[in-house]
Protein backbone atom coordinates (compact mmCIF):
# COMPACT_ATOMS: atom_id res chain seq x y z
CA UNK A 1 0.00 0.00 0.00
CA UNK A 2 2.97 2.35 0.82
CA UNK A 3 5.88 2.67 -1.44
CA UNK A 4 7.97 3.95 1.41
CA UNK A 5 8.09 1.98 4.60
CA UNK A 6 5.64 3.30 7.28
CA UNK A 7 7.68 4.14 10.68
CA UNK A 8 9.17 1.52 12.85
CA UNK A 9 7.39 1.64 16.32
CA UNK A 10 9.53 2.42 18.82
CA UNK A 11 10.07 5.39 16.65
CA UNK A 12 6.73 6.27 16.11
CA UNK A 13 6.66 5.78 20.02
CA UNK A 14 9.65 8.19 20.42
CA UNK A 15 8.44 10.64 18.05
CA UNK A 16 5.06 11.04 19.55
CA UNK A 17 6.21 13.38 22.15
CA UNK A 18 7.85 16.17 20.13
CA UNK A 19 5.12 15.74 17.28
CA UNK A 20 2.32 16.36 19.63
CA UNK A 21 3.69 19.41 21.33
CA UNK A 22 4.73 20.78 17.98
CA UNK A 23 0.93 21.41 17.18
CA UNK A 24 -0.06 22.07 19.48
CA UNK A 25 2.60 25.30 19.92
CA UNK A 26 0.34 26.20 16.43
CA UNK A 27 -2.69 26.53 18.95
CA UNK A 28 -5.08 24.59 20.93
CA UNK A 29 -6.41 21.14 19.53
CA UNK A 30 -8.42 17.82 20.06
CA UNK A 31 -7.24 13.61 19.40
CA UNK A 32 -8.72 13.14 16.11
CA UNK A 33 -7.61 16.40 14.69
CA UNK A 34 -4.28 15.97 15.67
CA UNK A 35 -4.03 12.14 14.07
CA UNK A 36 -5.39 13.78 10.64
CA UNK A 37 -2.43 16.32 10.96
CA UNK A 38 0.28 13.80 12.03
CA UNK A 39 -1.32 12.30 8.89
CA UNK A 40 -1.38 14.73 6.38
CA UNK A 41 2.07 16.31 6.88
CA UNK A 42 3.75 12.86 7.50
CA UNK A 43 2.39 12.04 3.97
CA UNK A 44 1.04 9.02 5.17
CA UNK A 45 4.54 7.92 6.52
CA UNK A 46 3.19 8.51 10.48
CA UNK A 47 0.11 6.40 10.91
CA UNK A 48 -0.89 6.65 14.11
CA UNK A 49 -3.71 3.79 15.35
CA UNK A 50 -6.50 6.36 16.69
CA UNK A 51 -6.95 5.08 20.45
CA UNK A 52 -3.30 4.88 20.82
CA UNK A 53 -2.97 8.87 21.12
CA UNK A 54 -4.82 9.42 23.55
CA UNK A 55 -2.31 7.82 26.06
CA UNK A 56 0.22 9.70 25.21
CA UNK A 57 -1.93 12.98 25.26
CA UNK A 58 -3.02 11.90 28.97
CA UNK A 59 1.00 11.28 29.88
CA UNK A 60 1.70 14.30 28.45
CA UNK A 61 -0.99 15.75 30.54
CA UNK A 62 0.14 13.76 33.44
CA UNK A 63 3.78 15.47 32.81
CA UNK A 64 2.77 19.37 33.19
CA UNK A 65 3.24 19.60 29.45
CA UNK A 66 -0.03 19.95 27.98
CA UNK A 67 -3.72 20.55 29.24
CA UNK A 68 -7.06 19.67 28.55
CA UNK A 69 -10.69 21.47 28.63
CA UNK A 70 -13.48 20.29 27.27
CA UNK A 71 -15.67 22.71 24.93
CA UNK A 72 -17.95 23.32 22.38
CA UNK A 73 -17.01 23.05 19.60
CA UNK A 74 -18.48 25.40 16.41
CA UNK A 75 -20.88 22.40 15.38
CA UNK A 76 -22.69 21.78 19.04
CA UNK A 77 -20.13 18.89 19.85
CA UNK A 78 -18.38 18.72 22.65
CA UNK A 79 -14.41 18.33 22.64
CA UNK A 80 -11.90 17.76 24.85
CA UNK A 81 -9.36 20.33 23.50
CA UNK A 82 -5.43 20.03 24.61
CA UNK A 83 -3.22 23.12 24.53
CA UNK A 84 0.63 23.84 25.88
CA UNK A 85 1.72 25.11 29.09
CA UNK A 86 4.51 27.07 29.65
CA UNK A 87 6.43 23.97 30.70
CA UNK A 88 5.19 22.14 27.70
CA UNK A 89 6.91 25.17 25.37
CA UNK A 90 9.96 24.77 27.70
CA UNK A 91 10.21 20.48 26.63
CA UNK A 92 9.18 21.45 23.44
CA UNK A 93 12.21 23.71 22.63
CA UNK A 94 14.71 20.69 24.26
CA UNK A 95 13.08 18.47 22.05
CA UNK A 96 13.92 20.27 19.12
CA UNK A 97 17.31 20.75 19.74
CA UNK A 98 17.57 17.00 20.39
CA UNK A 99 16.01 15.85 17.34
CA UNK A 100 17.78 18.66 15.49
CA UNK A 101 20.79 16.95 16.87
CA UNK A 102 19.85 13.28 15.10
CA UNK A 103 18.87 14.69 12.31
CA UNK A 104 22.39 17.42 11.61
CA UNK A 105 24.33 14.22 12.24
CA UNK A 106 22.49 11.40 10.34
CA UNK A 107 22.81 14.77 7.41
CA UNK A 108 26.34 15.14 7.76
CA UNK A 109 26.57 11.26 7.17
CA UNK A 110 24.71 10.72 4.56
CA UNK A 111 26.23 14.50 2.66
CA UNK A 112 22.54 16.53 3.03
CA UNK A 113 22.61 20.00 4.58
CA UNK A 114 22.00 20.22 7.67
CA UNK A 115 19.74 22.52 9.29
CA UNK A 116 20.54 25.34 12.07
CA UNK A 117 19.28 24.39 15.40
CA UNK B 1 -47.48 -15.73 -2.86
CA UNK B 2 -45.02 -14.11 -4.03
CA UNK B 3 -46.32 -10.82 -2.30
CA UNK B 4 -46.01 -12.91 1.16
CA UNK B 5 -42.03 -13.21 0.08
CA UNK B 6 -41.80 -9.72 -0.44
CA UNK B 7 -44.12 -8.76 2.53
CA UNK B 8 -41.16 -11.08 4.27
CA UNK B 9 -38.29 -9.69 3.05
CA UNK B 10 -39.64 -5.73 4.03
CA UNK B 11 -40.03 -7.46 7.24
CA UNK B 12 -36.35 -9.00 7.16
CA UNK B 13 -34.47 -5.37 6.40
CA UNK B 14 -36.41 -3.40 8.64
CA UNK B 15 -35.25 -5.96 11.01
CA UNK B 16 -31.47 -5.75 10.29
CA UNK B 17 -31.95 -2.21 9.43
CA UNK B 18 -28.62 -0.22 10.71
CA UNK B 19 -29.23 2.20 13.38
CA UNK B 20 -26.10 4.44 14.51
CA UNK B 21 -27.63 5.24 18.01
CA UNK B 22 -28.08 2.16 19.12
CA UNK B 23 -24.97 1.19 17.15
CA UNK B 24 -22.95 4.06 19.62
CA UNK B 25 -24.92 3.05 22.98
CA UNK B 26 -23.63 -0.70 22.16
CA UNK B 27 -20.22 0.46 21.49
CA UNK B 28 -19.96 2.94 24.77
CA UNK B 29 -21.68 -0.08 26.62
CA UNK B 30 -18.26 -2.55 25.57
CA UNK B 31 -16.39 0.38 26.72
CA UNK B 32 -18.01 0.66 29.95
CA UNK B 33 -17.76 -2.32 30.67
CA UNK B 34 -13.51 -2.39 30.74
CA UNK B 35 -13.03 -0.90 34.58
CA UNK B 36 -9.81 0.58 33.76
CA UNK B 37 -11.16 3.50 31.61
CA UNK B 38 -12.53 6.47 33.37
CA UNK B 39 -15.18 7.99 32.42
CA UNK B 40 -13.70 10.68 30.85
CA UNK B 41 -11.70 8.56 28.58
CA UNK B 42 -15.00 6.76 27.60
CA UNK B 43 -16.56 10.17 26.59
CA UNK B 44 -13.09 11.28 24.84
CA UNK B 45 -13.33 8.11 23.04
CA UNK B 46 -16.77 8.71 22.01
CA UNK B 47 -16.28 12.55 20.30
CA UNK B 48 -13.16 10.87 18.58
CA UNK B 49 -15.50 8.00 17.10
CA UNK B 50 -18.31 10.33 16.23
CA UNK B 51 -16.08 12.81 14.63
CA UNK B 52 -14.52 9.19 12.62
CA UNK B 53 -17.83 8.43 11.35
CA UNK B 54 -18.81 12.19 10.11
CA UNK B 55 -15.65 12.38 8.31
CA UNK B 56 -16.13 8.94 6.52
CA UNK B 57 -20.25 9.37 5.80
CA UNK B 58 -18.63 12.74 4.17
CA UNK B 59 -16.57 10.96 2.44
CA UNK B 60 -19.09 8.82 0.59
CA UNK B 61 -19.89 5.55 2.59
CA UNK B 62 -23.01 4.90 4.46
CA UNK B 63 -23.63 4.97 8.07
CA UNK B 64 -23.40 1.72 8.87
CA UNK B 65 -20.06 1.02 6.92
CA UNK B 66 -18.54 4.34 8.43
CA UNK B 67 -19.14 3.02 12.05
CA UNK B 68 -17.80 -0.45 11.53
CA UNK B 69 -14.61 1.35 9.93
CA UNK B 70 -14.75 4.08 12.64
CA UNK B 71 -14.52 1.14 15.37
CA UNK B 72 -12.02 -0.42 14.19
CA UNK B 73 -9.85 2.12 13.92
CA UNK B 74 -10.27 3.73 17.56
CA UNK B 75 -9.18 0.05 18.61
CA UNK B 76 -10.31 -3.12 20.68
CA UNK B 77 -11.53 -1.76 24.07
CA UNK B 78 -9.65 -4.24 26.06
CA UNK B 79 -6.35 -3.20 24.25
CA UNK B 80 -7.66 0.40 24.74
CA UNK B 81 -8.19 -0.17 28.71
CA UNK B 82 -4.54 -1.51 28.25
CA UNK B 83 -3.12 1.88 27.38
CA UNK B 84 -5.37 3.94 28.89
CA UNK B 85 -4.14 2.86 32.59
CA UNK B 86 -0.41 2.94 31.65
CA UNK B 87 -0.47 6.21 30.76
CA UNK B 88 -2.36 7.08 34.33
CA UNK B 89 -2.48 4.39 36.24
CA UNK B 90 -4.45 6.44 39.13
CA UNK B 91 -7.19 8.13 36.91
CA UNK B 92 -9.14 5.16 37.56
CA UNK B 93 -9.38 5.44 41.38
CA UNK B 94 -9.08 9.17 41.61
CA UNK B 95 -12.44 9.03 39.86
CA UNK B 96 -13.80 5.98 42.29
CA UNK B 97 -13.01 8.31 45.35
CA UNK B 98 -14.50 11.05 43.64
CA UNK B 99 -17.50 9.13 43.59
CA UNK B 100 -17.51 7.33 46.84
CA UNK B 101 -17.07 10.40 48.38
CA UNK B 102 -20.27 12.36 46.23
CA UNK B 103 -22.18 9.20 47.88
CA UNK B 104 -20.90 10.18 51.29
CA UNK B 105 -21.46 13.95 51.35
CA UNK B 106 -25.26 12.68 49.89
CA UNK B 107 -24.99 10.52 52.92
CA UNK B 108 -24.83 13.20 55.46
CA UNK B 109 -27.33 16.10 53.53
CA UNK B 110 -29.84 13.18 53.50
CA UNK B 111 -29.63 12.24 57.26
CA UNK B 112 -29.17 15.83 58.22
CA UNK B 113 -31.51 17.59 56.41
CA UNK B 114 -34.64 16.55 57.74
CA UNK B 115 -33.53 17.74 61.21
CA UNK B 116 -32.40 21.04 60.17
CA UNK B 117 -35.80 21.93 58.16
CA UNK B 118 -38.01 21.01 61.10
CA UNK B 119 -35.40 23.32 63.64
CA UNK B 120 -35.87 26.22 61.16
CA UNK B 121 -39.77 25.62 60.57
CA UNK B 122 -40.20 25.12 63.97
CA UNK B 123 -43.34 27.75 64.80
CA UNK B 124 -42.28 27.97 68.59
CA UNK B 125 -38.54 28.76 67.41
CA UNK B 126 -37.00 27.15 70.72
CA UNK B 127 -34.33 26.30 68.73
CA UNK B 128 -31.31 28.70 68.92
CA UNK B 129 -28.72 26.63 66.77
CA UNK B 130 -31.29 26.65 63.63
CA UNK B 131 -29.09 28.76 61.54
CA UNK B 132 -25.73 27.04 62.78
CA UNK B 133 -27.17 23.90 61.60
CA UNK B 134 -28.26 25.55 58.24
CA UNK B 135 -25.10 26.44 57.72
CA UNK B 136 -23.55 23.11 58.73
CA UNK B 137 -26.04 21.81 56.01
CA UNK B 138 -25.19 23.79 53.40
CA UNK B 139 -21.29 24.01 52.73
CA UNK B 140 -21.57 20.18 52.31
CA UNK B 141 -24.53 20.67 49.84
CA UNK B 142 -22.56 23.35 48.31
CA UNK B 143 -19.70 21.00 47.81
CA UNK B 144 -21.93 17.92 46.84
CA UNK B 145 -23.01 20.31 43.76
CA UNK B 146 -19.12 21.38 43.14
CA UNK B 147 -18.12 17.92 43.04
CA UNK B 148 -20.52 16.51 40.82
CA UNK B 149 -19.42 19.60 38.54
CA UNK B 150 -16.22 18.73 38.87
CA UNK B 151 -16.76 14.87 37.52
CA UNK B 152 -19.10 16.06 35.08
CA UNK B 153 -16.41 18.18 33.32
CA UNK B 154 -13.34 16.66 34.63
CA UNK B 155 -11.92 19.82 35.74
CA UNK B 156 -12.06 22.42 38.62
CA UNK B 157 -15.92 24.36 37.92
CA UNK B 158 -15.18 27.91 36.74
CA UNK B 159 -15.98 29.38 40.07
CA UNK B 160 -13.64 27.53 42.23
CA UNK B 161 -11.31 27.27 40.10
CA UNK B 162 -11.25 31.45 39.89
CA UNK B 163 -11.14 30.90 43.90
CA UNK B 164 -7.80 28.81 43.81
CA UNK B 165 -6.44 31.05 41.37
CA UNK B 166 -6.51 34.50 43.07
CA UNK B 167 -3.75 33.36 45.67
CA UNK B 168 -1.88 31.60 43.02
CA UNK B 169 -2.81 28.24 43.66
CA UNK B 170 -5.26 25.23 44.72
CA UNK B 171 -3.04 25.05 47.71
CA UNK B 172 -4.77 28.26 48.76
CA UNK B 173 -7.97 26.93 48.27
CA UNK B 174 -7.43 23.63 50.62
CA UNK B 175 -6.27 25.85 53.14
CA UNK B 176 -8.45 27.83 53.77
CA UNK B 177 -10.88 24.79 53.06
CA UNK B 178 -9.17 23.43 55.92
CA UNK B 179 -9.40 26.23 58.45
CA UNK B 180 -13.14 26.28 57.39
CA UNK B 181 -13.87 22.97 58.10
CA UNK B 182 -11.95 22.85 61.51
CA UNK B 183 -14.46 25.67 62.64
CA UNK B 184 -17.33 23.64 61.33
CA UNK B 185 -16.30 20.88 62.99
CA UNK B 186 -15.65 22.95 66.69
CA UNK B 187 -18.92 24.23 66.23
CA UNK B 188 -20.87 20.91 65.17
CA UNK B 189 -19.02 18.85 68.38
CA UNK B 190 -20.19 22.38 70.79
CA UNK B 191 -23.44 22.32 69.49
CA UNK B 192 -23.81 18.48 69.83
CA UNK B 193 -22.83 18.78 73.21
CA UNK B 194 -25.15 21.59 74.04
CA UNK B 195 -28.00 18.66 72.74
CA UNK B 196 -26.89 16.07 75.07
CA UNK B 197 -26.68 17.76 78.40
CA UNK B 198 -29.62 19.28 78.23
CA UNK B 199 -31.44 16.24 77.61
CA UNK B 200 -32.98 14.13 80.42
CA UNK B 201 -31.24 11.00 79.52
CA UNK B 202 -27.87 12.14 79.49
CA UNK B 203 -26.20 9.32 81.01
CA UNK B 204 -28.02 6.89 78.89
CA UNK B 205 -25.80 4.65 76.50
CA UNK B 206 -28.34 5.53 73.28
CA UNK B 207 -27.64 9.71 74.06
CA UNK B 208 -24.01 8.46 74.21
CA UNK B 209 -24.10 6.66 70.88
CA UNK B 210 -26.21 9.50 69.63
CA UNK B 211 -23.67 11.96 70.57
CA UNK B 212 -21.03 10.29 68.73
CA UNK B 213 -23.44 9.47 65.68
CA UNK B 214 -23.91 13.41 65.40
CA UNK B 215 -20.04 13.93 65.83
CA UNK B 216 -19.10 11.32 63.24
CA UNK B 217 -21.62 12.53 60.67
CA UNK B 218 -20.10 16.21 61.19
CA UNK B 219 -16.64 15.12 61.10
CA UNK B 220 -17.36 13.11 57.88
CA UNK B 221 -17.48 15.51 55.14
CA UNK B 222 -15.09 17.51 56.08
CA UNK B 223 -12.48 14.44 55.82
CA UNK B 224 -14.05 14.08 53.02
CA UNK B 225 -13.58 17.99 51.43
CA UNK B 226 -9.84 17.62 52.33
CA UNK B 227 -9.70 14.10 50.05
CA UNK B 228 -11.58 15.88 47.32
CA UNK B 229 -9.18 18.87 47.86
CA UNK B 230 -6.00 16.31 47.24
CA UNK B 231 -7.92 14.71 44.42
CA UNK B 232 -8.66 17.72 42.74
CA UNK B 233 -7.64 17.32 38.84
CA UNK B 234 -5.05 19.89 38.02
CA UNK B 235 -6.60 23.13 36.68
CA UNK B 236 -5.80 24.81 33.22
CA UNK B 237 -3.03 27.17 33.20
CA UNK B 238 -4.47 30.75 32.97
CA UNK B 239 -2.80 31.96 29.44
CA UNK B 240 -4.12 29.38 27.01
CA UNK B 241 -3.51 31.45 23.58
CA UNK B 242 -0.24 29.66 22.38
CA UNK B 243 1.88 31.66 20.92
CA UNK B 244 2.47 31.06 16.82
CA UNK B 245 5.94 29.55 17.27
CA UNK B 246 7.74 27.65 20.10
Amino acid sequence: MYKTAMLAKDLVAASSKPLVLSILADGESYGYEIIQKVRELSGGHIEWSDGMLYPVLHRLERDGLIDSEWKEADTGRERKYYFLSSDGRKALKTERQQWLAVHNTLSKLWKIKPVSI
Amino acid sequence: MAGRSQHLEQIMENQTRFDLRTAIESWRQELAAQPNLASDDRRELETHLRDAIAELCQRGLNEEESFWLARRRVGQPEQLAEEFVKADPAAVWRERILWITVGTVGCYELTTGHGVLSNLLDPFGRHTGAWLDLGLFLIPCLTLIGLTLMIRYSHVPRPLSYFGRTPGSPGFLASVLLVVLFVTVLFAYFSAGKIGSSANDMFSIGAMIAMGQTWLFSAAWPAMMIIIVFLMPREPTRNRKAPKHA
